[in-house]
């Protein structure tokens, strides 16, 4: 074929609709740590430089067990983690047990809605962050799109935590997950990605999102030593 | 060594003056405290024949459009100070004389400007930019020059000759002995300082006295004459009047790029730095308004500085027009240069920045870091903390078969009205506390919630069920 035409092909903006034929290299990306996952996302993980949405309509479900790999691996390095407007306490005994350096965790609670955007995009562009995470109670689409450029500018991966109801509202997020809670573990359902059609919904399994409360695997018993009865008397 | 005295016949004057445009000053003067005399005239009130020592009432019938200012020492001192910084551009060893003179010793740095007349035309020419008048004369002690340059100036040469012929022509009165003394030397026949000096000294000092004939040498340079030399005080402080007030804080953008630009000079040339800065607004009939900046690390550069002030700033609601702005900063340490390679050093400054930023805008209780703390309670396991920039973090990793705990803790446990949750594992004991008054005695379980979602639970001993984190 044309080397012009293959050029162009093969660049980040173009996408053959049949699949990812992206090399990993351009879309730059932080591992999510779960197979599943990975494959469906352009670069095999979170984008790195963009917004990721995450849509669920109650916390503790499991959405921190998601990012915490990444949030583990991202925290090796220097550079901020920001929770902005957690709606909870993020539990620095749980945060340690995850491997997440708690020296490196700051948490900003700001009293206006427009000073969680401002902490953010602060946050994104200054370079010195290694993720942000936003509990926006209400955003426009403005408020958005500048989150997505200043993410962009600071290669920084960025996560916005957002009821289910922004799902029929379009938005300049690069990633946008939806989760439901199973009794089995956590369903995630892709609206929209990066070179890709939305996915259907896909189920990780309580193991391995390693979420505590699974009985032990029971062990063979050693034959040796292990005594039976029946006892009598 | 050679020493030049400035002498400012009418400093306070030229200081209330010097905030103005630069045409010259209708007639001036200055009354003292009780408003009854003048004391110092500027050029245009003599010239219409004010003296100082007049009464000020006879004055203003002479002049009806004299104005009267009065005197205020502490400006006074202040302007004494703001011109002993000034020049130290000239000289390395400067001495005060308040209330109206500057010793320079520039014997040293008469090669540096090519001469002395190069170094005197260079002081008169910068000091008339200045907006001052000064007398200026040069000798070999200290107090013969002031004492020529109270008379009215001396000679620009460095010549012991000419100078001694011209200390000798002063009258005896400006020699600067007590007026008492120099009345009865008029009253014996001196009439110039040379007939006294040429008087053996024993003598003199048997009919006037110790402390003519100490002054005497000192002029003549027979005793010595150490004098206190200014030292800087290491505060900044700096200030700007506006002629309007200013009514936004728009309008203070620029005067404090300003002051925030000498600031950072000032530090660069000492190689200082600072996290404190003490902003006062002056109002014109307010109590001044004042406000303090302050940045997460030590900060040197001007444009880090304005930053930061923006951002205060823009919180800052004026009570009323703003007429003058100062800057001052007292916490000044020194700025350790990083041994790190470069490359920590600016990643460690940026997150330093970013932390400084927020907590400019947010408040520094929105911006917290978290700690962990070693304690059985789980809602007093963990800590706010004051955020901090480490390079290295280290962090024990919990061994192996530590007991799980949820990525989101409430506040305040939740109790559950539903009764038992359907629980899928545990239960965890947890009875502590009984020393300082809280004891706590809970069964903790995981257990799955209806709504989806595990949640941390403990049921009390008497029986009660509390949600006290999710498992996210």
């Amino acid at each position: 074929m044309n080397t012009e035409v293959e050029k162009l092909l093969s660049r980040a903006g173009v996408w053959r609709g049949h699949r990812q034929g992206v090399d990993p290299g351009t879309y730059p990306a932080v591992a999510s740590g779960y197979a599943v996952l990975d494959q469906c996302l352009a670069g095999g993980g979170w984008p790195r430089g963009a917004l990721t949405e995450i849509l669920s309509d109650h916390c503790g479900i499991g959405e921190l067990a998601l990012l915490r790999p990444a949030l583990s691996f991202l925290s090796q390095q220097p550079g901020w983690i920001l929770w902005v407007a957690p709606p909870f306490l993020p539990y620095p005994p749980a945060l340690a047990a995850a491997g997440i350096l708690v020296s490196r965790v700051l948490v900003i609670q700001p009293q206006k809605p427009a000073d969680l955007c401002w902490a953010m995009e602060q946050g994104l562009r200054s370079g010195s962050c290694s993720a942000v995470l936003g509990w926006p109670a209400r955003l426009d689409n403005r408020a958005i799109r500048k989150l997505q450029l200043a993410a962009e500018s600071g290669q920084c991966p960025a996560f916005l935590f957002r009821p289910q109801t922004a799902r029929i509202n379009a938005s300049p997020a690069a990633l946008r997950l939806e989760l439901t809670p199973l009794a089995e573990g956590l369903a995630f359902r892709i609206l929209k990605r990066r070179g890709g059609w939305p996915v259907a919904p896909q189920v990780l399994d309580r193991a391995s999102l390693q979420l505590p409360g699974l009985p032990p695997k029971a062990q063979p018993p050693l034959a040796s030593t292990l005594v039976t009865g029946p006892w009598t008397g | 060594m050679l020493w030049l005295y400035l002498h400012l016949p009418h400093f306070s004057l030229d200081l209330f003056h010097r905030g103005k445009e630069k045409t010259q000053p209708g007639p001036l003067a200055l009354v003292d405290a009780a408003g009854k005399s003048l004391l110092q005239v500027n050029a245009a009130a003599a010239s219409q024949g004010i003296q100082a020592g007049m009464s000020a009432t006879v004055a203003g019938c002479l002049v009806p459009d004299l104005k009267i200012l009065t005197r205020r020492p502490e400006m006074e001192i202040a302007g004494l100070e703001d011109l002993a910084q000034w020049a130290q551009a000239f000289s390395a060893r400067i001495s005060l004389q308040p209330p109206q003179g500057l010793l320079l010793e520039i014997g040293s740095m008469l090669t540096l400007f090519g001469g002395l007349s190069g170094f005197w035309h260079r002081i008169a020419d910068e000091l008339d930019a200045l907006g001052f008048t000064a007398n200026l004369a040069v000798a070999w002690t200290p107090l013969a020059a002031q004492v020529l340059a109270e008379a009215g100036g001396g000679p620009c040469n460095a010549n012991r000759a000419c100078l001694q012929k011209a200390l000798g022509a002063l009258p005896v009165e400006q020699a600067g002995l007590p007026d008492e003394v120099a009345e009865k030397l008029v009253g014996m026949g001196f009439r110039q300082l040379e007939q006294l000096l040429a008087l053996p000294v024993a003598e003199l000092g048997r009919r006037f006295g110790q402390e003519v004939i100490a002054q005497l040498g000192r002029l003549t340079g027979r005793l010595s004459d150490p004098r206190r030399f200014y030292v800087p005080s290491p505060v900044f402080r700096r200030e700007i009047s506006f002629i309007e007030g200013i009514e936004q804080t728009g309008g203070l953008q620029f005067p404090l790029q300003r002051l925030t630009g000498e600031l950072s000079q000032f530090l660069r040339q000492r190689h200082l730095a600072t996290d404190t800065l003490f902003i006062r607004l002056k109002h014109y009939d307010q109590a001044p308004s004042s406000m303090t900046v302050g940045s997460a690390g030590l900060e040197y550069q001007a444009d880090e500085f304005l930053k930061l002030c923006r951002l205060y700033l823009a919180q800052l609601r004026l009570p009323a027009p703003v007429t003058g702005l100062s800057l001052q900063v007292d916490h000044l340490q020194p700025l350790k240069i990083a041994s790190e390679p470069l490359f920590n050093d600016r990643q460690e400054r940026v997150q330093q920045q970013l932390l400084s930023r927020l907590q400019a805008r947010l408040g520094r209780d929105a911006v917290q870091g978290l700690a962990v703390v070693a304690e059985h309670r789980p809602e007093k396991a963990w800590c706010y903390r004051q955020p901090e920039v480490t390079e290295t973090a280290c962090q024990k990793l919990a061994a192996g078969e530590a007991p799980p705990r949820p990525l989101w803790l409430l506040d305040q446990p939740e109790e559950l009205t539903t009764g038992r949750p359907q629980l899928v594992s545990g239960p965890e004991r947890i009875v502590s506390g009984w020393w300082d008054d809280d004891p706590v005695c809970r069964d903790y379980y995981l257990a799955r919630h209806p709504r989806g979602g595990l949640c941390w639970a403990f049921r009390t001993q008497d029986g009660r069920w509390f949600i006290h984190g999710w498992f996210a």
